[in-house]
Parts: structure tokens; C-alpha cells; sequence
């Protein structure tokens, strides 16, 4: 059998752990844990989430002003920073935090990818992703780097291509991300006090968590909310089964779409899902109803 | 005399799940069948401990439980994680007991709780603090159950939202570490005095007093994003408002101190942890692709491979391990979704679909990401296992073309769409890339498998 960080079979329980060894206290199971309360559970693109919206610990990774958890507009700012409220962070010691979105124009006559606008400000561009887009700067935790700011208050997106006279350079601090007994001690992998107060890992997250199982329709976080199930194959369409939201599911397996701003009768309600989700919402195993 | 230079606790983060069963759910192992590396996980029962819940001592350890979600009532048992201390003596952690504690020249009474939990959903939305649900406990010795009552200054008199409990349990000859037991709440539904009609929520805020019932969102730039992330009605084509609904989950910080009031020269030592709640993994055999360890391993690791990061220095997982587990959570994210929905069906109205999101957010052209023929989730599934197969072959360097960049999210061409992992979204609304650390984890597997020497340098994009 294969070892995984969610199968502890036959091990003995842990009883060193190096200092320095920030990952094997990261994915420590303890003694009597099941693998669902691990953090490998829970994923990180919640969108609004499940478990945490993990955006929320990069708010305050600068020193000296708080950013969106989904975009690059600087929410607070204070002391000499203060005027940077509502403008956009547009660049990250030289790593840009926007870019443009490029595809197939509805009803242009060819393929061609070109960026996909309705002639608004903005509406081509997306903001990358905090964990991703500033992991190269995490090293730098407690140094400043540059930071590039639109000149003026925005609320639209903008990419860093702008000339000199547009934009405001600043220099700030890179807050660390993990706690440490000490100044001078090491870090340990906990993210810290300062980045995230009780309660704002979940905030973003849908109120309550119920409508947003029925409502997102996003199926890739099967995990936790599961989409297709009892799942058959099918030589003429390849596979069949059952919407996991289905109200019944003794007969043979027959997909349920959700349609798109409307309601299926034969599918659980969001009244039906608030009132009664333990009773109605089944656990899958194997990829079949279980309990 | 030992010297303690530092407190831990672990797990540092660990998520409660929600349950109104009183029976905690049990321990187990998801293991994986080598025969079958993308096959589902068998789960099998692992060392559970059973707590005399009015002394705080574990009674028993039962080493293979049944696995069963449910109660004999049918009721989900809650996912209650311990919170273990750890101490630093000399260069590694081990577990803290009440002799470490003594031989450090504490004593255990110098030890105390503290833990703090939120519910901000409200406020983040409204923007008023006077919308935040709070609850505290501590600092405490004791090893009674503490119950963390959530408080908001617009609840109706006398009114909490229950966040679960927590007890520090007693240490014994037996179960001699320190450790703390969370139980998350019931998961139960919450709102003003008047609920909509059909819903049964429990009335606690005050509609006269806060703005929730009613909201409407801000929108961009402050508001959510994405917006209206709440049960709302329809008041007419451009208005949606609150129905002023809101749940139980939370998320908190647990601290432990050790100070001793007596002794002068032992410096007080504290530590924390976090701790998530959220609803039941419904299917708890398979785990999400991207998880959240992924991300803070990310940032102290750092988003390129460096020596030593093969496993061979310590007993971690290797490069290939990693890499095949990445694999096999991308198929079992798969196998649990209709992949020829997801795909986008020939109606753009027929069903939410990755097609449809982008059509929707942006004028792109409604078109199925892959040729439907194609897009069919065994076929889906059976194209992960050919991944796989070739990762440890050495017949896939070309694998890691395949995967989106993080900064490719911007691309809907459909050569762009379908890059790995494909149909899946990230937190930034577009299709999803992995951590870079993770696409690195998967190109120095396939490097390595097809006899190249493994990176010198970090791949730069």
C-alpha cells in the first residue's frame, strides 16, 4: 500500500518533530484526527467556499494598508499611506497583478483571440491570485519592496502598463506571514495573529454555507459537494448518474441538470437544504450513496 | 533539567466539521490501493479516542472503529479535532506532559486556555462591527467544557449563536499529552424575528437594530466578490435583498500559555493554532486538487524546488509520491462531477457550465471547452489514469505544457481552457492553476521519470 499524509496506518505516534522541518508540522496529523480535519481537506480555490476563503489571509500582507481578498483595491490605508484608500495595487516588486483576458469574441468571424471587452474600463482584465502571484516576494517577509499604485482613486481595473505621471511608487513592508515566539526565533508554520483576526477566514464565505451548495452550481469541489454520483458507464454517452442533489435516486441513474435561473422539481430546494440539510444531504463513497 | 524554549501546538490549522450527532465522528485512514493508484480510497477505521466528557479524561482507545458518518438516529457526527502541545527542547518538538512541564521547572497549574471564534459574515457584507458574532473563552486550567457562546451587538436581548465548545482534557498515566478537544456547533440556521416563509431559522437578530434583513450588497469595489453570496430575494430585475439568514460556522484562534507566576527566570511561553468550521467532507474518501496545506507550504517552501526537497533528507514524501498525489486528487475531483455538463452542452441555457461562466463575465464566444465526444467523465477519468501512467514511466515531459500557469488564467482562447486542470475554477473566478510549487512538484516528476537530470535551476515560465 501507498503512504499518503492522509493514511497513518500502523504507525506508532509521532513523538519528535525537527524544529526546522516547517512541513512535517504543517501536515502533523494529531492523535485521533481523521483526514477531514485536515487543512489537505479543505481547498483553497473556495469561490465562495466551503471551508475558508483563504483569499482573506493576504489582505494585510503589506504593512500599512489592507487590500480587497479578491482584487487589488486597497481598502484602508493609514498614517502616510492613509491617501492610498481606493486606489488599485497594480504591481508587486515588479510582479504585475493584473492581466488581460483574451479569447474568441462573441460573433467575430473568426478564432482570432483578442481581449474580451464590451468597450467598459476594466472589463477585460481579472486579478491574479494572491497565493500565487506574490509567492515569489514571501522570502522578503519584513523587508519593503516597491509597490506601484494607480495615481488616482479607481474602481476599475487597470493593467501596470501605465507611464510614469499615472502611477505612484511606494515602498512597503512585506509583513510575515507566520507567527514566531521571538524576533529572532524561527518561524513556525501558523499563519499570524496580525494577517487574520477570528472570523475573517470565513467571511467571505456564502451566509448561510447552505445556498451556496445549491445555489454556485460549481461542481469542483467534489469533495466536500459532491456533483455526480452512482455513476455508471454507458456505451452510448460514455457514463451515467445521478445529481447528487436529486430528490430521488432509486431509479436507474438519469442526470438532473440544474437550469440555469430556473428550478428542477425533481431537485432539493434551497428552503428544502436550509431546513433539513443533515436529513437530506447523503454522504458518497466510493463515488455511491452511503450514508 | 530540560529547557523549553518554545510551545507549539499542532495540528496549526485543522478544520471542526459541523454535526448535531453528540458522538464525535471516529478516527480513520483513506488508503490508497498501489494496485490502483487512482482508484478510490479505502476508509478504515484508526485509533480513536473516546472522552468521559465530565471528567475530561480520554476513557478508552478503540484502534479500529466502524467508519460511520451518522449516528444510530441518523444524526452526522461532528469532525472534533484535538489541538496536541508541542515543546522545542533543543533542536526538536515532542509532545508536552505534565513531567516535561514539571522537569522544565513549571508547574502544570502555570498552564491556561485561551480561544476565540467569529462568525463576520454579517459584518463583512454590512460593514458594521456592531454586526460581528463573537465568542471567547478563558484563559483556563480547568478541564471542564467551555462553551463558546457567540455575542453581537445586534442579537436580540439576552440572545447567542452557539460556536460549539471546548475542554481541555486531563492529562492521564495512559494519555499523559496536553491537548484540547474542539467540537464544532449543530449546524443550525439563524435569523431575525421573522424568517421567509417555509424556513425554520432561529430567531436572534434584531432587525430593528442591524440593517441584515433587508441588505442589499454593495457590490464592486468593497463588496464580495463575487456579490450576493447570501440567501436573498428578488425584489424586482436589478434588486436582490437579505432574507437575513446566517449560519453557525466560524473560525478561530486557540492559545495555550505556560507562565509561571513563581519563577523569575522562565520566561512565559505561548503558542496558537487555527481552527475552521465548515460543513461535512460529503465525500470523504477523495480531497480537493488545491487545498490550503498547498498554499502555506508555498509560502515557506517558496514556489520553486530546491535541493533536498526529494525527500531524501528527511522521511516526507519524494518528488514522485507528491506528484501522483497531486494526479489522483484531480481524478477524484473528476469522478465526482459531470464532466459533459461542466464541458458546456450545446444550449448555453441548459445548465451552469465553465462555458457559461465565461460567456457570462466576459463577450466570449459560448463554446464547449473540449469536443464533447471527448468530455464524458469516465473518459475523463481514464485520460488521468494514462497521466499517470506516463508520469512514472517517463513518457510525459511534455505534461507539464499542458498545465496552466498561474499566470494564465487571463487566457479563454481554447487551447487556454483546455490546460490542466481543466473545468475547474480558481478563487480569482477563472479557470484554475495550480500552486506554482505544485506544477513544479509535477514537472520535476515527469523530468525525473524520462531520465533527465533532475532541475539545477527553478524553472522560470
Amino acid at each position: 500500500m501507498n503512504k499518503t499524509p492522509l493514511d497513518d496506518r500502523d504507525e506508532k505516534p509521532v513523538r519528535r518533530i525537527s524544529a526546522t522541518n516547517l512541513s512535517a508540522q504543517l501536515r502533523y496529523r494529531a492523535q485521533g484526527n481523521p483526514p477531514s480535519a485536515a487543512p489537505e481537506s479543505a481547498p483553497a480555490n473556495c469561490y465562495p467556499g466551503l471551508v475558508a476563503d483563504f483569499r482573506a489571509v493576504w489582505r494585510r500582507i503589506l504593512v500599512g494598508i489592507v487590500l480587497h481578498e479578491a482584487t487589488n483595491f486597497v481598502v484602508k490605508a493609514y498614517g502616510e499611506l492613509a491617501p492610498l484608500k481606493g486606489h488599485r495595487l497594480l504591481s508587486v516588486d515588479g510582479v504585475p497583478l493584473v492581466v488581460q483576458v483574451k479569447g474568441p469574441l462573441r460573433g467575430a468571424i473568426d478564432d482570432a483571440s483578442q481581449p474580451l471587452t464590451d468597450g467598459e474600463v476594466g472589463d477585460d482584465l481579472v486579478v491574479l491570485e494572491w497565493a500565487n502571484a506574490l509567492a515569489a516576494i514571501m522570502p522578503k517577509a519584513g523587508t519593503p519592496v516597491t509597490c506601484l499604485f494607480t495615481k488616482e482613486k479607481s474602481d476599475d481595473l487597470t493593467l501596470p502598463e501605465l507611464t510614469e505621471d499615472q502611477t505612484i511608487t511606494k515602498q512597503l513592508k512585506v509583513r510575515n506571514f507566520f507567527e514566531r515566539s521571538d524576533a529572532n526565533a524561527p518561524i513556525r508554520p501558523v499563519i499570524a495573529r496580525r494577517l487574520a483576526q477570528p472570523g475573517e477566514l470565513t467571511q467571505g464565505l456564502c451566509s448561510p454555507w447552505q445556498s451556496d451548495f445549491r445555489e454556485c452550481a460549481c461542481y469542483y469541489w467534489a469533495a466536500s459537494r459532491p456533483d455526480y454520483v452512482n455513476v455508471e458507464p454507458d456505451v452510448r454517452i460514455g457514463s451515467r448518474g445521478h445529481n447528487w442533489l436529486a430528490r430521488d435516486r432509486s431509479a436507474p441513474p438519469e442526470y438532473v441538470l440544474d437550469p440555469r435561473g430556473g428550478e428542477d422539481e425533481r431537485l432539493l430546494t434551497e428552503v428544502e437544504l436550509l431546513n433539513a440539510w443533515e436529513r437530506v444531504l447523503r454522504f458518497v463513497i466510493a463515488g455511491n450513496d452511503s450514508e | 533539567m530540560p529547557q523549553i524554549t518554545e510551545l507549539h501546538i499542532l495540528p496549526v490549522l485543522a478544520v471542526a466539521r459541523l454535526g448535531s450527532s453528540p458522538d464525535p465522528m471516529v478516527n480513520y485512514d483513506a488508503v490508497v490501493n498501489p494496485a490502483d493508484p487512482l482508484g478510490v480510497r479505502r476508509l478504515v477505521g484508526a485509533p480513536t479516542f473516546v472522552v468521559h466528557r465530565p471528567s475530561g479524561k480520554i476513557r478508552e482507545r478503540i484502534d479500529r472503529p466502524d467508519v460511520r458518518f451518522r449516528d444510530g438516529r441518523g444524526r452526522i457526527r461532528p469532525v472534533a479535532p484535538f489541538f496536541e502541545v508541542w515543546a522545542r527542547v533543543q533542536d526538536a518538538l515532542e509532545p508536552l506532559t505534565p513531567t516535561l512541564v514539571r522537569e522544565s521547572g513549571y508547574s502544570i497549574d502555570d498552564l491556561s486556555w485561551r480561544v476565540t471564534t467569529a462568525n463576520l459574515k454579517i459584518a463583512r457584507r454590512t460593514g458594521e462591527r456592531r454586526d460581528r458574532i463573537v465568542a471567547h473563552v478563558g484563559p483556563f486550567s480547568d478541564h471542564r467544557i467551555h462553551a463558546l457562546e457567540g455575542e453581537c451587538q445586534n442579537f436580540i436581548e439576552g440572545r447567542t449563536v452557539p460556536f460549539g465548545h471546548v475542554q481541555y482534557l486531563h492529562p492521564t498515566d495512559d494519555y499523559p499529552e496536553i491537548r484540547l478537544r474542539f467540537t464544532p456547533p449543530k449546524g443550525l440556521l439563524y435569523g431575525a424575528q421573522t424568517s421567509p416563509r417555509g424556513v425554520k431559522a432561529i430567531a436572534v437578530y434584531n432587525r430593528r437594530r442591524g440593517k441584515w434583513k433587508g441588505f442589499e450588497d454593495l457590490g464592486p469595489p468593497a463588496g464580495t466578490s463575487p456579490s450576493d453570496t447570501f440567501s436573498r430575494r428578488d425584489v424586482d430585475d436589478e434588486t436582490t435583498l437579505s432574507v437575513g439568514l446566517f449560519d453557525d460556522v466560524s473560525d478561530g484562534i486557540i492559545e495555550v500559555t505556560l507562565a509561571s507566576p513563581a519563577a523569575n527566570d522562565l520566561r512565559p511561553l505561548r503558542a496558537l493554532a487555527r481552527v475552521v468550521v465548515a460543513p461535512p467532507a460529503f465525500a470523504p474518501d477523495s480531497f480537493p486538487v488545491r487545498t490550503i496545506a498547498d498554499e502555506i507550504e508555498q509560502v515557506f517552501l517558496g514556489p520553486d524546488l530546491r535541493a533536498g526537497d526529494d525527500g531524501a533528507d528527511d522521511d516526507s514524501p519524494g518528488i514522485a509520491a507528491r506528484a501522483e498525489e497531486i494526479v489522483r486528487r484531480a481524478a477524484e475531483t473528476v469522478r465526482l462531477m459531470n464532466v459533459t455538463a461542466m464541458n458546456g452542452l450545446r444550449s448555453r441555457d441548459a445548465t451552469t457550465s465553465m462555458p457559461s461562466h465565461d460567456a457570462d463575465t466576459y463577450p466570449r464566444r459560448y463554446t464547449p471547452v473540449m469536443a464533447p465526444a471527448l468530455a464524458d467523465t469516465l473518459a475523463i477519468l481514464a485520460l488521468h489514469r494514462s497521466i499517470l501512467t506516463a508520469l512514472k514511466s517517463g513518457t510525459a515531459p511534455w505534461f507539464t505544457d499542458a498545465l496552466r500557469r498561474f499566470d494564465e488564467i487571463g487566457d479563454l482562447s481554447d487551447v487556454g481552457r483546455r490546460k490542466m486542470p481543466a473545468l475547474m475554477r480558481g478563487s480569482d473566478g477563472r479557470y484554475l492553476a495550480l500552486t506554482r510549487r505544485q506544477v513544479e512538484i509535477i514537472r520535476a516528476a515527469a523530468l525525473a521519470r524520462a531520465g533527465a537530470a533532475a532541475p539545477d535551476e527553478p524553472y522560470k515560465p
